[in-house]
């Protein structure tokens, strides 16, 4: 048996292109659990549940006023991603800010719970549904190997806002109160940050990049209720790899993640690709990898959080 | 430095709670719809009885013998009526029945049209009289498409709380129904359907594996040879096109193909028995490529890698073992670029013609041996009437037509026992069918070693968002046609 027998170049390359399309996703849903967490200390598993209703916005709109600009579209769905995030936080999470990680941790699950039933209701008659896709049908193909148009697209815009949001909170007075708070609310209150205010918007551009994810990969794939769950573990171990404090971290490890799983099944070693994300998790935590990139103020305050 | 075990502890605490979401997202129960029904305008229908041993058109591959022609309302319920209860869930005036139905979520796609066509037969086979003077009732259970647990507490309830004689049309060849089935044989409860959802093996169910059940669908050995033989005339079509579509290589070596199958041991084995068959064309047909998707939904849309992989193998056709893969394959194929002909086992359904768009055109797929709506024979006819009547904005797919098929077998199987319903005995009939030709799909002839009981199939395409018939019956032997009628051709 020779290595060509066993291992294609081709195929690998191709393999880690698609991963490094799927990483996106993981990083865009990665990063806004980080800034979340680091914002009100919730572990928001109602996440993926935000972007498979903002999909479905996103897919209402199409359908509804045809000849929309799908980039219009887009727009709105992650300005309502953003509203619902915003919405859920002074509606619910506000007032659980005393709470401990397990009552915040139910009540993401049961608002996970109403969106995706509300969803079941509203579109069960189109219980899968086909989403337009942003950018054309088609492939940019070099040699044998290419890459979609959308995946591309997908590729781009989340390594932009990505680094934009990172810029962001190192430049702009509202990261620095985010990462106060994350350090220490009492004394970032007591500073005159407003606390509230810093979280709700934190929710909101969470809520959008959750939004923003949905509407760039279900496209690839097919809308239903339970779309997200799927991507929204791995987004998961893309916050974990950042500690859940890193913003950088969250955006690399969702790629790594992306173009490790994807890429493992042009080797012999296929079959850990389905279960990669969870080996990757195991790890992680035995590493205790939020070491590496927390301050240690915010290792206590996150600790006080749960 | 902070005390890093507490952090830690923390760390396993989010772990443990990810996983229990994820169990839960993934077994959401939601009320199901409620489906209107619109009894005020309960009529009768006349159907008009076709006497055993009368001329049909034949189907091919039936044995030889009398056959046994069988149209709803043809027997049985001009019987007198019986005043004892046979068996449980029999009474002198009721048979009860069961079924377990995804409602809900992306599955209900599949469930709801699949109940839609038990629920009108009932509805129907009542205004007529009922089987030998006894009412049916059909009691329904949600249940979660791919949660085992769930399955089988709906069946328990199902036997242990509203006491059925039988339970009809589930999903029992998923893999999420084996709990559920081995509940329903070891409490030698009868489960009669045409539809499951995927084919089956003769080997598998059969009266050792599955003895109180008989699932009536094109059984996976004959199958296979129809779409080998159907890929084989397709990549010989495509290599003789004057444009030559198929990718380079491929005229030196057309009956390369790759296969795509879910990870499944059932999508396995009808893979293998593909490749075995397309081995014995000859030595240049070759399944270069075998390709395991994991059974979830971020793998199964998202193929890449699998379509890439046939394409670097130079495969120059797919066979995919089941719908999902085929829907998702044909579309990540477009992606790549790697155009070529696919033949896929039970594509034939909404997920098909919803969600592929200009990818699946030209896709190949057959009908589980379950007829097709335009072919008007008596029985079909009688089928669309009571449809229209009942559920006016539902569409024709499988799923309506294998639940059609499997209320049929009961009735004519229950109705042949007269006043004494017993389950074995209704085993035996519904094992025991000769020549049964329904009218609605091919002939069924079911024996206890074979549970399945069909050996012919149609092949369609799906051209354009919708499906066209591009064959007539064909069984192992039978070769495709020179020339089919659909506005994608033979699809390049």
């Amino acid at each position: 048996m020779t290595l060509a027998t066993i291992f294609s170049v081709r195929l690998f390359a191709q393999d880690l292109l698609n991963g490094l399309s799927l990483g996106a996703v993981f990083a865009l849903l990665g990063l806004g659990v980080v800034l979340i967490y680091k914002s009100s200390g919730v572990l928001n598993f109602a996440h993926g549940s935000i972007a498979m209703f903002s999909t479905y916005i996103y897919f209402e709109i199409t359908r509804s006023f045809s000849g929309i600009p799908l980039p219009v579209a887009t727009i709105m769905a992650v300005a309502f991603g953003a509203l619902l995030g915003a919405g859920f936080y002074l509606t619910v999470f506000r007032r659980m800010q005393e709470a401990g990680l397990l009552a915040k941790v139910i009540a993401s699950l049961a608002v996970a719970g109403v969106l995706q039933g509300t969803a079941a209701f509203i579109w069960r008659n189109a219980s899968q549904a086909r989403v337009p896709q942003q950018l054309p049908e088609g492939s940019l193909r070099v040699s044998s190997i290419g890459l979609s148009y959308q995946e591309i697209g997908t590729i781009l815009i989340t390594l932009a806002v990505g680094i934009g949001l990172i810029l962001v909170l190192r430049h702009t007075t509202f990261g620095i109160a985010l990462r106060a708070t994350a350090q220490n609310r009492m004394a970032a209150r007591m500073l005159g940050v407003r606390e509230t205010r810093v979280a709700a918007t934190s929710w909101a551009i969470g809520g959008g990049l959750a939004a923003l994810a949905g509407v760039l990969v279900i496209p690839l794939a097919v809308l239903t209720v339970y779309s997200m769950t799927g991507y929204m573990v791995r987004g998961f171990v893309a916050a974990v790899v950042g500690g859940f404090v890193s913003l950088p971290a969250a955006l690399i490890g969702g790629f790594a993640l992306g173009a490790a799983q994807e890429s493992l099944k042009a080797t012999p070693a296929d079959q850990l690709s389905s279960v990669f994300a969870g080996l990757a998790i195991a790890v992680l935590l035995l590493a205790r990898v939020e070491r590496f990139f927390a301050l240690d103020q915010e290792l206590r305050a996150l600790q006080e959080l749960g | 430095m902070i005390a890093s075990g507490s952090r830690f502890r923390s760390f396993r605490f989010l772990a443990s709670a990810t996983a229990l979401a994820l169990m839960l997202s993934s077994c959401a129960l939601f009320k199901p719809e409620r489906v209107a029904i619109r009894s005020s305008t309960l009529q009768t229908l006349s159907p008009t009885p076709i006497a055993p041993g009368s001329t049909i058109a034949a189907s091919p591959g039936a044995t030889t013998g009398p056959k046994v022609v069988f149209q709803p309302g043809s027997s049985g319920s001009a019987a007198g009526k019986p005043n004892y209860a046979s068996d449980e869930g029999v009474t002198s005036d009721v048979i009860r029945l069961g079924t377990i139905q995804p409602m809900d979520g992306p599955a209900a796609q599949l469930g709801r049209p699949l109940y839609r066509a038990t629920q009108a037969y009932v509805n129907d086979l009542n205004a007529r009289g009922g089987i030998n003077g006894r009412r049916v009732e059909l009691y329904l259970q949600t249940a979660c498409f791919t949660c085992e647990a769930e399955n089988k507490l709906a069946a328990q309830a199902l036997v242990e709380q509203k006491h059925v004689f039988a339970i009809v049309n589930t999903y029992m060849n998923t893999y999420a129904f084996s709990s559920a089935l081995n509940y329903l044989n070891e409490k030698r409860v009868p489960l009669i359907q045409g539809w499951s959802g995927v084919g089956g093996e003769r080997l598998v169910w059969g009266a050792q594996q599955t003895p109180w059940n008989v699932y009536y669908t094109v059984r996976n050995d004959d199958g296979v040879y129809v779409f080998a033989r159907w890929l084989e005339a397709a990549l010989t079509k495509w290599n003789a096109a004057p444009s030559h579509p198929l990718p380079a290589g491929c005229e030196d070596h057309p009956y390369w193909v790759g296969a795509v199958y879910l990870d499944s041991s059932q999508d396995e084995r009808r893979t293998d028995e593909f490749e075995r068959v397309w081995n014995s064309f000859g030595s240049d047909h070759q399944v270069k490529s075998k390709q395991k998707v994991a059974a979830e939904e971020e793998a199964v849309t998202r193929m890449d890698s699998a379509i890439s992989a046939m394409a670097d193998a130079h495969a120059c056709g797919a066979f995919s073992a089941t719908n999902a893969t085929m829907v998702f394959g044909m579309q990540a194929a477009k992606r790549q670029g790697w155009k070529v002909p696919w033949v896929a086992k039970s594509a034939w359904g909404r997920a098909a013609t919803d969600n592929c768009g200009s990818a699946c055109d030209g896709g190949f797929t057959d009908n589980n041996g379950w007829g097709w709506p335009q072919i008007l024979t008596p029985q079909m006819r009688q089928y669309h009437a009571v449809m229209a009547r009942y559920y006016p904005d539902s569409s024709d797919d499988a799923q309506t037509l294998g639940g059609w098929i499997g209320m049929m077998a009961f009735e004519y199987a229950s109705g042949r026992l007269g006043a004494d319903l017993k389950r074995r005995d209704l085993m035996a009939n519904l094992t025991g069918l000769r020549n049964f030709e329904t009218g609605i799909g091919a002939t069924i002839n079911s024996s206890s070693a074979d549970h399945l009981g069909m050996s012919q199939t149609m092949m369609l395409q799906i051209c354009h968002n919708r499906f066209y018939r591009v064959s007539n019956w064909l069984a192992a032997s039978t070769h495709p046609p020179g020339s089919i009628s659909s506005p994608c051709g033979w699809g390049y």
